[in-house]
């Protein structure tokens, strides 16, 4: 188990390395000269020149390209262009808004998709099954944004139940931050919900048949034991990937749903450094999530073990 | 004669394809739901001069902000432009990106999966690549590719082929490595057939059904995100009409205009719900081991 953990490290650190080279051969591949990209053509020379010096952009691409590593390893992403901060400022504020948000996300996600996954499969052909995947099927064909839109004009505008955006943080005032987080939580989670709602059943259905189920069901234990102690639990495998999987999703859904929810996370600091084209804070977050990511990924893995003891990596 | 006896022959085949196109068709109800909602959209955006009622970019201030009626099917928005003939034609550019993105995907993704699955000696160089590729989540990358090429349809394209491109070139890698060791392609090869055939008579042919399937879901991927990023502003721009900048537009409106947001997203969900169908038909009919299962891609 412990080789392994080290090897998949290595392989994640192998991915973050190869992600690091896109990230900051992304300025160098802007067409035109990028420091008049990113400042304008009235820009003063010396402030052409500092901006020039500060992306490493007067080095050599290997020597910049090392430079800039070693400061990302003391911590140090580079200064904001127009914010003048410092990036990981910048994100350490941002990062806890989506982390909540997505988190918040997940677990409506959770709550509603594998009750409905594991009633759909244990009614396989009823009309209940029959609506949660016509239900999933829309739902995965639906733009969180869209769908953000829809709950801001029925649920604010119409009845008045929630505000129609904006962020309170849930340590500084948890109930007035909840009802902030409804909306926006929802608009994301209930397309992730359709993911593992589908993915529950099928793989309850999977393990449904199976000759162990019978025997479970023979020797007369109850049907609720049958299907959460027997069923679910050899069926959580491909949820916990699933479930990996949504929650790299459900931070990408964030960065939309943070603007139509007019939310101050990462996602807005993303797009209004597209807008001005403030790259080191998109190296910065595209850093940031693939550190995410491959965590995810490592996280998932570990969890496989604890769910099913029989799988050993060697 | 002779002609006349080939030519009805080749009609006979033809009609005996379209028959059991057309049989395969009816008897998958999503196949036959999907396809007949996507042949009406894309009717729509071939027909969208001719169906619209009003030119897209049009402004009129004095049809502001008009309810749905008889004269405007979906209302105006805030320049008194018909929203219904802005989505007829926003259908054409999230169509056009979403079917290129397809298109590109599929060639590319089959050149380097079966690359990567045929000679293992490129397999780590071109799968680490992907796998690069597939540690952010899809929107961020694409934002990340957009920012560098900046907003246009064309390189909204190239960004959503390039987001897109792993899961495609993985499952034709995986396809090809199990083909590589059958038999039949030994046999081949032990006749002195080049690779470069061997690939496309024996692994095209053989990875073709997964690759449809995964194909129709990045067409649906793609219309999706394509949406996205013209809702964020780094999509097509306006005053071009697509889908997602019209639901951009209307955001603001949203309190005294709802209907400026709601026609745009029924028609992506049509849309995308249509490809869906057609994606899970297309499974249904061309594996059925893997009947009524999701494919295994997150897509987001």
């Amino acid at each position: 188990m412990a080789a392994y953990l080290v090897r998949r490290l290595l392989w994640a650190l192998l991915i973050l390395f190869l992600l690091s080279i896109f990230a900051f051969v992304m300025v160098r591949l802007i067409p035109g000269d990028p420091v008049v990209l990113l400042l304008g053509l009235e820009a003063s020379e010396e402030s052409l020149i500092a901006a020039r010096e500060s992306l490493g952009l007067d080095r050599p691409l290997l020597l910049a390209y090392g430079d800039w590593l070693a400061a990302i390893a003391r911590g140090d992403l580079g200064l904001s262009i127009f914010q003048r901060k410092a990036v990981w400022q910048l994100l350490w504020a941002k990062i806890p808004v989506t982390f909540t948000l997505a988190t918040a996300g997940l677990l409506l996600a959770l709550l509603i998709g594998i009750p409905a996954g594991i009633l759909a499969a244990l009614k396989y052909g009823s009309w209940f099954d029959t609506t949660v995947m016509f239900g999933s099927t829309l739902g995965l064909s639906m733009p969180s944004f869209w769908l953000g839109l829809v709950l801001i004009f029925t649920f604010s505008v119409r009845f008045r139940w929630f505000p129609s955006g904006g962020y309170v943080s849930l340590t500084e005032d948890f109930v007035e931050g909840l009802t902030r987080l409804c909306l926006p939580a929802f608009s994301i989670g209930i397309i992730q919900a359709a993911l593992i709602a589908r993915m529950t059943r099928s793989s309850m259905l999977e393990v449904l048949w199976k000759d162990y189920i019978r025997t479970a069901r023979a020797k007369g234990l109850r049907e609720r034991a049958v299907v959460l102690k027997h069923a679910l639990r050899n069926a959580l495998i491909p949820i916990v990937t699933t479930i990996g999987m949504v929650y790299g999703v459900l931070l990408g859904g964030a960065i939309i749903i943070e603007t139509v929810f007019t939310i101050p996370g990462t996602g807005r600091l993303l797009i209004t450094a597209v807008a001005t084209r403030d790259y080191p804070i998109i190296q910065g977050v595209i850093l940031l999530f693939g550190l995410t990511y491959a965590a995810i990924n490592l996280l998932v893995d570990v969890l496989y073990v604890s769910i099913n003891p029989t799988i050993t990596y060697s | 004669m002779e002609a006349r006896a080939s030519r009805m022959k080749l009609v006979k085949a033809v009609s005996h394809r379209c028959s059991v196109g057309l049989r395969v068709l009816c008897r998958c109800r999503s196949l036959l739901i999907g396809t007949s909602i996507l042949v009406v959209i894309f009717l729509c955006t071939v027909l969208a001069p001719i169906i619209s009622t009003y030119d897209p970019l049009a402004l009129n201030f004095r049809d502001q902000l008009q309810a749905p009626s008889v004269r405007h099917f979906f209302g105006t928005d805030n320049y008194g432009r018909d929203i219904f003939s802005r989505v007829v034609y926003g259908a054409r550019v999230s169509l056009m990106v979403g079917a290129t993105t397809m298109v590109f995907t599929g060639f590319l993704g089959f050149v380097l999966g079966s690359l990567a699955g045929y000679y293992s000696v490129l397999d780590n160089i071109i799968m680490r690549s992907m796998d690069m590729l597939m540690a952010l989540p899809a929107i961020l990358l694409a934002i990340a590719i957009m920012a560098i090429l900046g907003p246009s349809a064309l390189n909204a394209v190239i960004a959503l082929s390039i987001v897109y491109l792993p899961r495609t070139a993985r499952i034709v890698r995986g396809s090809t490595l199990a083909i590589r060791e059958q038999g039949f392609v030994e046999a081949t090869r032990a006749v002195g057939a080049k690779d470069a055939w061997i690939i496309w008579r024996h692994v095209l042919p053989n990875c073709l059904a997964p690759l449809m399937v995964q194909q129709t879901v990045v067409f649906a991927y793609a219309v999706l995100t394509e949406a996205a990023l013209s809702f964020l502003g780094v999509g097509a721009p306006p005053p071009v009409p697509s889908w997602g900048n019209i639901l951009s537009e209307a955001r603001a409106l949203i309190r005294i205009a709802p209907w400026a947001s709601i026609f745009p997203g029924v028609a992506i969900v049509l849309t995308v719900v249509a490809l869906n169908l057609i994606g899970d038909g297309l499974r249904d009919q061309l594996d059925p081991y893997l009947k009524g299962r999701m494919s295994s891609w997150d897509g987001g």
